[in-house]
């Protein structure tokens, strides 16, 4: 009997760092220099009769703290107490009535932290209720082309869910909500208990179920509580969440928060409850999943052994919030797989999903730029089509998307590459406005005849009667901006060549490109061919999506019998229909882990027949697009006939 | 992800070890503990190693059938001035030994019964 066993592979590295170590022993420095230590997380100030206790988050690197008192919100500060060793002070001998305010700094042999948030109280005898009430923020990272910026501003935590938690049982006795500004208030009565303010990272923007919450990968809500008080009376906790705690959980809320907004300026309702899975030393990527095990979310890298962490690239969060949008309005048909910004010969659907996410950072910034700025995280030199993708703190990815080819070069073209339908869908934004584009995007999602693909979106930007000409300028057409990505969805200039009584007469050494536009767009190409002399007549350079079948014609407009294969379909025998493209010669071709190649391949789909002339005449050369074309091509496109006789 | 480990499977371990300067002598020791069995391979190398060139040693190990199986790998190296210095890493059958766990923070309940992860 045999017993089938599991083979696993497994890496145990051991790094002895002798170096630094001998370093050590021979009289160089054996610990890091001290740095300035951070300031407090939370700070309470609870207000009793004639004093005002505070409390505060410790601080792991501070020796001491100080504390500071002023008459007035961010007045003159006077420090009331230096050198104390707790976390927590009570400053009596106070005014009843008269406000105070407080900061508290943490030091250490470095020096002293900046300031805390700023708390104030009112002393006065006690009274029951009382309230507790506060601002929640977090620290964003600034970015910019070159990656972080080194600005960590606070920002305000909305909509987020607030508890008040008796620390003793941890039971909750008293629930709120952060408003627009961060700012919260809790009614309930005076406790000698001790309790705590708790924020979870929840945003509920309508009705009473969280519309959006970041929770880890085993999907627990993460949350952030202050210090401990004792609400004898009236208090004003603050919490400032870090980016050295899990300030990338709350900035991973406040972009997906921003993007349901952006939703509801368009469709006057929110999409359903979305769901961030994140936590410190995720490596499996950033992507959206409609169907995985903890549920529906978007997945946030957080590797940071190799650098990359996406939790403070709004970018690459909203490129994922594009999918999740895509498959609650629309119609998202790509297959998935590999891609690349510089490709330009993608699977259609791959090309027109991956571009939709591309458009969507700089589509959601420039309507944040108009209705809140201060919730932009782009360093203000930096346009906000930028699309930048951190590695450490440099920028791995930076391309502006509504000026590629200013970035890198001149890959952004053709329906067929990512980037370019990201440009044409900022551009149709700033020239058309935005109402347009999300008329066609939902449109899709209960007629979509053919893929959901660039191709589609321009047929139901016309057939809904979106406008052609743009309200800013008769010179920006909806045509202008796509032929500025050179997607021409229109007919050649050899049309009408639509029968053989209107075709052209192709001259040897002169290629002619035409495009595939229309239903049933035919294209007749006249040659004049000697008796017994080759001629190979084929499309090649096939753009946009093009497949081509050719056929010869003989003068009378029966089809050529003297050769084999004629019709043709692809040059290499291959048959599409339905499948999936594998790639071709294509510089540049990525293939994804399970060996399928997305590429729509320039030449892989064009037409070839080799054909001896059995007399001297005019033949034509009659080419259309494929029936039997794969899903991942589309109905129109560019090709170049070529006809030589060697 | 890396693969659930299940009692009895055989796992490969690949043990590599670098010293950041050049060395004489650098020992790789692997201590079997819990049940877990050597199917093949050494538990032990020495030999010179250059300024961080990476020595590996392969053995093979069963997990044992019930328990915890342990693997604990220590390199030693000993420069020419008399000094010693090693380094371990562990492996706990399924799941590695971070020799600097992240902090832990307790799994509570919110008002609504979900388990949230409360950071202080």
């Amino acid at each position: 009997m045999t017993q089938e066993k599991n083979l696993h592979t497994l890496v145990l590295l051991i790094l002895l760092l002798t170096a630094l170590i001998l370093s050590s022993c021979s009289g160089g420095s054996e610990s890091p220099p001290p740095v300035v230590p951070p300031a407090p997380m939370a700070i309470s100030a609870v207000a009793g009769d004639s004093a005002v206790t505070l409390g505060w988050s410790a601080v792991s690197s501070a020796g001491s703290y100080n504390v500071y008192r002023s008459v007035a919100s961010g007045g003159l500060r006077t420090k009331i107490a230096s050198g104390l060793s707790t976390t927590s002070y009570r400053d009596t001998g106070r005014s009843n009535g008269t406000p105070y305010y407080y900061v508290v700094t943490a030091v250490n042999a470095a020096g002293e932290s900046a300031p805390s948030s700023e708390v104030s109280a009112t002393p006065d005898v006690a009274s029951s209720p009382i309230t507790i009430s506060g601002k929640v923020q977090y620290q964003d990272k600034e970015y910019g082309v070159n990656g972080f910026t080194g600005n960590q501003p606070l920002k305000s935590v909305r909509y987020a869910g607030i508890e008040l938690v008796d620390a003793s049982d941890s039971t909750v006795t008293a629930t709120a909500q952060t408003d627009s500004n961060g700012l919260y208030s809790i009614s309930t009565p005076t406790t000698s208990a001790s309790v705590y303010v708790r924020v979870k990272a929840e945003a509920t923007l309508s009705g009473s179920t969280p519309q959006v919450t970041v929770k880890s990968l085993a999907g627990s809500l993460y949350a952030v509580g202050s210090n401990d008080f004792i609400p004898l009376g009236a208090a004003n906790v603050n919490i400032s969440v870090p980016t050295a705690l899990i300030g990338g959980a709350f900035n991973i809320l406040d972009v997906f928060t921003n993007g349901f907004q952006f939703v509801y300026s368009l469709a006057n309702s929110y999409p359903p409850p979305l769901s961030g899975f994140w936590q410190p030393g995720n490596t499996n990527g950033t992507y959206y999943c409609s169907v995985c095990p903890q549920g529906e979310g978007i997945f946030v890298l957080s590797d940071s052994s190799s650098g990359d962490t996406d939790e403070y690239d709004d970018d690459v969060l909203y490129h994922e919030f594009g999918h999740f949008m895509a498959a609650h309005f629309s119609q998202d048909d790509s297959p998935g797989g590999a891609h690349a910004l510089t490709n330009n010969d993608l699977d259609m659907r791959l090309a027109w999903s991956e571009g939709w996410g591309d458009s969507m950072p700089g589509n959601i910034k420039m309507w944040l730029s108009v209705n809140a700025p201060q919730l932009l995280s782009s360093a203000a030199s930096v346009p906000l089509t930028e699309y930048v993708d951190t590695v450490g703190n440099g920028a791995g990815v930076a391309i502006d998307m509504d000026n590629p080819d200013g970035t890198y070069g001149s890959y952004y073209y053709y329906a067929c590459g990512e980037v370019a339908i990201a440009k044409i869908l900022l551009d149709i934004n700033k020239d058309f406005g935005m109402q347009g584009i999300w008329a066609v995007f939902t449109n899709f999602r209960s007629n979509h005849p053919s893929p959901a693909n660039l191709e589609l979106f321009w047929d139901q930007w016309h057939s809904l009667g979106e406008p052609t000409t743009s309200l800013l300028s008769s010179n920006i057409t909806i045509d202008s901006v796509f032929l500025g990505r050179l997607v021409q969805y229109a007919p050649d200039n050899y049309e009408p060549d639509d029968t053989s009584q209107f075709a052209h007469t192709y001259t040897f050494g002169q290629p002619q490109v035409h495009t595939l536009y229309g239903a049933g767009d035919i294209d007749y190409i006249a040659f004049n061919a000697q008796q017994n002399k080759q001629y190979a007549i084929a499309t090649t350079n096939l753009l946009n999506g093009a497949d081509t079948l050719i056929t010869l014609l003989n003068s009378d407009g029966t089809t050529t019998t003297s050769i084999n294969g004629n019709p043709n379909d692809n040059a290499n025998g291959a048959v599409y229909s339905g499948a999936t493209v594998p790639s071709d010669i294509y510089p540049g071709t990525l293939c994804d882990a399970f060996g399928i190649c997305h590429d729509n391949g320039f030449d892989l789909l064009g037409s070839k027949l080799i054909f001896t002339a059995p007399s001297t005449g005019t033949y034509y050369v009659r080419v259309q697009s494929s029936s039997a074309r794969p899903v991942s091509a589309g109905r129109y496109g560019t090709y170049t006939l070529i006809i030589t006789n060697p | 992800m890396q693969d659930q480990i299940k009692p009895g499977d055989i796992i490969e371990f690949n043990i590599s070890a670098a010293s950041s300067i050049d060395v004489g002598q650098m020992r790789i020791e692997v201590v079997l503990t819990g049940g877990a069995k050597l199917v093949s391979g050494n538990t032990s190398w020495s030999g010179p190693a250059g300024k961080n060139e990476v020595k590996t040693i392969v053995l093979t190990v069963r997990a044992p059938s019930s328990g915890l199986g342990r693997i604990k790998a220590r390199a030693i190296v000993s420069p020419s001035d008399g000094t010693r210095f090693s380094a371990v890493a562990h492996y706990v059958l399924g799941k590695e030994v971070k020799s600097k766990p992240e902090q832990e923070h307790p799994v509570k309940k919110d008002s609504k019964g979900r388990d949230i992860i409360e950071y202080r």
